[in-house]
């Protein structure tokens, strides 16, 4: 296994793109943290192949009357990224599918 | 003028701030940003956030799109580089110290400003309960008729509203704010405390720092169960830190109760901008406050606030709260017909309302300090640019990208900035504590703990990186811009930089239009106060003093209470020097706007929905002449409205006028629950619970006759108050050894009450003004300056072909009267539209006030004339050989 070293901020912001969160908005709501740290993170993370992101149909969205959302998944590195941070940082809520590898 | 939408202002920054964003990424990064505010503002919308909080909000959220677009740019770019040109950087800085120092210097004052204004804002309307975490999870249960929407409630309603678990909360808590008479070893003391439900600290979210807090059981049977839990500054003022503090004993209101819990220091109950000291559960209700009311569905005494649930949302509460609101109605239709509950955020409530006005102007108005601020650092650098013209040009000869000079001379701006924040937060430090000396002498425990908060740096850091690139962009974009040929020549500083010129002159046309507006805005508030000084309150009593006695804390039950209000004016009427002695439950203009109750006229049919609430207070007799309000007819209240007459009521003019309609009101009769009380007199209008309020109708009973245990006496003297007050508590005390007078102040003193907010905004808004004033004609006088030397040889020309000195010195002047003159069009535009916003807080003056806008533009403009005639006198005694001879 690679080793990887997460901030906690960037470990949560895995967490929530993992638990369900898949757009900035509702990432800076489940992890509280504000707009100038989450959205950098967030490229970051994608540039370290961490996540990826697609951006839903602009139609669509517009069809509901709101701005398109940029989407982002977890890729398979970033799963492991996360499943190692989980194991680092006891205080985020461990995950169904993440538990820490035995030792 | 229509105001811009948050909204906008949010996606403003986003476009202002594109450019930062590297070309590749930059279509991503605004979408991006733009659906981030656009979500966000529907989702504040969607919370009901205040009109205040709400913007404030969206600038913090898009606060984070400059950030983010520096960490995109800082991804392309090496860490060497970046050592490179910080070194650089420095270097630059160090080489020119005057530079460097003033341009600390102004942004530090913006940006120290603006953190100050932030921690009062944060204090009072962001976090307004100290030592509560997670405030934004607490609303305000508010009852609402048609006629008024902050009602408070009865117990019996809170116990069914708490069992009912109304949708979206996880609980609520009630709780009554009450001076109590407490002794612990030696005098009595006069403090302020809270009757609070059992859960009031689980549901506010705080623990005792010592002992515990209320066990369920012990707020249910009434008088079972004399404890309390005091306040970490009680225990350490009052029993001197005692470490066997819990499980002592402290008399309160003459009742023996036990100490069980002691609060963190940083806790002082729930009343913002107020520090509480005991909290006693509300089983002991008869010892703190008069009557029964634990069983009496009718009467409404109680604030209530509710703890969200997790993830549930203001709309969601606001809706249970209808349900909650509808089956208290259904079920008790006697007392609660007509009456709906509504949730409120925190910040609309109290103190935290009261001073929502002034804190937005407040923060809009330090917001235009810092914009002049960094117009006038953009100014600066622009000059500087011009001198580093060369530098630049050799640094593109030898193959540098522009990109790579802006960004050079970005991190120089940025390393200002820093120290200006650095600045500003020093300088903050030490200004946040100055909101208290606003505060007004009055009975209540007043304390704002603004302070440094980690908000309140991180605040003033994001508006460190913002100044950075707002004064530092247009003039690092204009400066890496250089023709390297027509540059690299060696005398051509007057041939180029037009472009540059112009710039730096609108960029002082926007400070004066600034200046203008934020000097306008101080001087429309200074009058405003001058006119509240001077305008009439509706008592013309000013020599004097007040202060409180409280008989139920004194043991005293209704006939002996009646008897004590009977003998002690009929005692102090005669102490010599004292002109007029008399009792009231509610003084005019005092901190709390008094009580208010729905009524019925006799002979007046109301319209459907009409609101019947008027405004009342208990006075003694002898009320009207003591504080000098004139009786238009009939009578006051005497001492013969006894308990066995008939009830007398006094009504004002707005009164008598809207239920009367020319007729005599007196006679008249009006209802309120119990049986009728009949008009005997009418007084003159006044001004009640704010200078800025409109007429309102108000009614006056007789204290004997509608009994109230706790009463301000008030005392008119002919002379000065000091050597009467002994006499009078010597008087007070020969007919009751242990009834203290609390919280005495003189009259003078509590005619200032009013003043606290009118004060507080001119004397701020008037450094400001200041502040501005100063940033710009510093502004004008740079760029007269520097355009006078650029011109030295046309100078140099002209008086060799005989120009006189007098042609001269106004080549210079009428430049520099000229911006002054644009920026002056400006700013009163701007202030017309300003003052229109402002108009509720100003009292006597309209928002277009001449003296204010003639006066101001007219300082404006010698002080302007006086800062150009200094370059141009300069120029004007030039020697036009040695003009001539320089290059």
């Amino acid at each position: 296994m690679p080793k990887v070293s997460l901030s906690y901020g960037s470990a949560a912001i895995l967490h929530a793109v993992a638990s369900g969160s898949r757009f900035g908005f509702d990432i800076m709501d489940v992890t509280g943290l504000t707009s100038g740290t989450v959205y950098p993170a967030l490229d970051r993370l994608e540039s370290a192949g961490y996540l990826k992101s697609t951006w839903e149909d602009t139609a669509a969205a517009h069809a509901e009357g709101r701005p398109a959302r940029r989407y982002f998944t977890l890729t398979a590195s970033g799963a492991t990224a996360l499943r190692a941070a989980l194991a680092k940082y006891k205080a985020l809520r461990p995950l169904p599918g993440f538990a820490p590898e035995q030792a | 003028m229509k105001p811009a939408s948050p909204l906008r202002l949010a996606l403003l920054i986003v476009e202002l701030f594109a450019l930062l964003a590297p070309a590749s990424r930059r279509t991503t990064w605004r979408q991006q940003w733009r659906a981030d505010l656009w979500h966000y503002d529907r989702w504040l919308a969607r919370e009901r956030t205040a009109p205040a909080a709400h913007v404030l909000s969206l600038l913090a959220r898009a606060s984070g799109a400059p950030v983010h677009a520096i960490s995109l740019r800082l991804h392309d770019w090496s860490p060497c580089m970046l050592v490179h040109d910080l070194k650089f950087g420095w270097r630059m800085f160090v080489r020119r110290p005057a530079f460097t120092a003033v341009a600390v210097m102004i942004l530090g004052l913006g940006i120290g400003a603006n953190a100050t204004i932030f921690s009062w804002v944060e204090s009072v309307l962001l976090t307004p309960l100290s030592g509560v975490p997670a405030q934004e999870g607490i609303v305000v249960v508010r009852g609402v008729t048609t006629a008024r929407n902050n009602l408070s409630m009865s117990y019996p309603n809170f116990v069914d509203l708490r069992a009912g678990k109304p949708d979206g909360l996880q609980d609520v808590m009630a709780f009554r704010i009450a001076a109590m008479n407490t002794r612990t070893t030696g005098e009595p003391m006069r403090v302020f405390g809270e009757l609070v439900t059992a859960n009031f600290f689980r549901v506010l979210g705080v623990r005792p720092a010592a002992g515990r807090d209320f066990r369920e059981d012990e707020a249910a049977t009434p008088g079972r169960d004399p404890v309390l839990v005091i306040s970490h500054a009680f225990w350490s003022r009052a029993l001197n830190a005692d470490p066997a503090a819990i499980g002592r004993t402290i008399t309160v209101n003459n009742q023996a109760f036990t100490i069980i819990g002691i609060t963190p220091p940083e806790f002082h109950g729930s009343a913002a901008g107020l520090a509480l000291d005991l909290f006693v559960p509300m089983s002991m209700q008869k010892t703190i406050i008069s009557g029964d009311r634990l069983n009496q569905r009718g009467n409404s005494w109680l604030q209530v606030y509710g703890r969200l649930l997790p993830g549930a949302t203001f709309e969601r509460v606001q809706a249970g709260l209808a349900v909650a609101g509808k089956r208290l109605a259904d079920a008790y239709p006697e007392q609660n017909e007509g009456r709906a509950l509504a949730a409120a955020r925190l910040s609309e409530d109290g103190a935290s309302g009261l001073l929502m006005p002034v804190m937005t102007t407040l923060m809009a108005v330090v917001g235009l300090v810092l914009l002049i601020a960094c117009a006038n650092l953009a100014g600066l650098l622009l000059a500087r640019s011009a001198g580093r013209q060369r530098e630049v040009a050799v640094r593109l000869a030898v193959g540098a990208s522009r990109g790579r000079l802006v960004r050079q001379l970005l991190i120089e701006n940025l390393m200002v900035a820093i120290a200006g924040g650095a600045a500003g937060l020093i300088l903050a430090r030490w200004t946040a504590g100055m909101l208290t000396l606003f505060v007004p002498p009055t009975p209540y425990p007043i304390a704002f703990g603004a302070s440094l908060s980690p908000r309140v740096v991180g605040f003033a850091l994001a508006l460190t990186a913002l100044t950075a690139i707002v004064s530092g962009l247009l003039p690092a974009l204009r400066g890496s811009r250089s023709d390297v040929a027509v540059a690299l020549k060696a005398s051509a500083p007057a041939s180029i930089g037009g472009g540059r010129a112009r710039l730096r002159q609108s960029l002082v046309v926007a400070q004066v239009a600034l200046s203008l507006l934020l000097l306008v805005c101080a001087a429309l508030f200074l009058r405003s106060l001058t006119h509240a000084q001077t305008m009439d309150m509706g008592y013309s009593a000013r020599q004097g003093f007040v202060g409180a006695i409280d008989l139920l804390a004194g043991g005293y039950d209704q006939p002996r209470g009646v008897a004590f209000y009977q003998q002690a004016l009929a005692r102090l009427n005669v102490v010599p020097g004292v002109e007029h002695a008399s009792v009231a439950t509610a003084l005019p203009l005092d901190i709390s706007a008094g009580s208010d109750m729905s009524v019925e006229v006799d002979g007046y049919t109301p319209r459907k929905d009409e609101p019947m609430h008027v405004y009342y207070a208990r006075v003694g007799a002898g009320y009207f002449d003591t504080l000098g309000i004139d009786i238009v007819e009939g009578r006051g209240i005497t001492e013969r409205d006894t308990p066995d007459q008939p009830q007398a009521a006094v009504i004002n003019e707005t009164m008598a006028k809207r239920y009367f309609q020319g007729r005599s009101p007196v006679g008249g009769r009006v209802r309120f629950g119990t049986g009728p009380v009949t008009i005997v007199g009418v007084a003159r209008d006044g001004k009640y619970s704010q200078l800025t309020e409109a007429p309102r109708s108000y009614m006056y009973l007789s204290i004997l006759q509608s009994y109230r245990p706790d009463a301000i006496l008030v005392v008119r003297t002919a002379a000065d108050p000091g050597g009467i007050l002994s006499a009078v508590q010597r008087e007070l005390r020969a007919l009751d050894p242990g009834l203290p007078l609390f919280d005495v102040r003189t009259i003078a003193e509590h005619r200032q009450i009013s003043m606290f907010i009118p004060k507080m905004a001119s004397t701020l808004l008037a450094l400001f003004g200041a502040l501005a004033l100063i940033l710009s004609v510093v502004g004008l006088y740079g760029v007269i300056a520097y355009n006078a030397t650029q011109r030295t040889r046309e100078i140099g020309v002209r008086v060799a072909l005989g120009a006189e000195r007098r042609d001269v010195a106004w080549l210079i002047l009428r430049q520099g009267l000229w911006l002054t003159a644009i920026g002056l069009a400006v700013g009163l535009l701007l202030a017309l539209g300003a003052g229109r916003l402002l108009a509720k807080q100003l009292v006597g003056i309209s928002p277009a006030d001449p003296v204010s806008f003639a006066g101001t533009a007219i300082l404006l403009l010698v002080v302007a004339a006086a800062a150009s005639a200094l370059p141009a006198h300069r120029a004007a005694s030039l020697d036009p050989l040695a003009a001539l001879r320089r290059d």
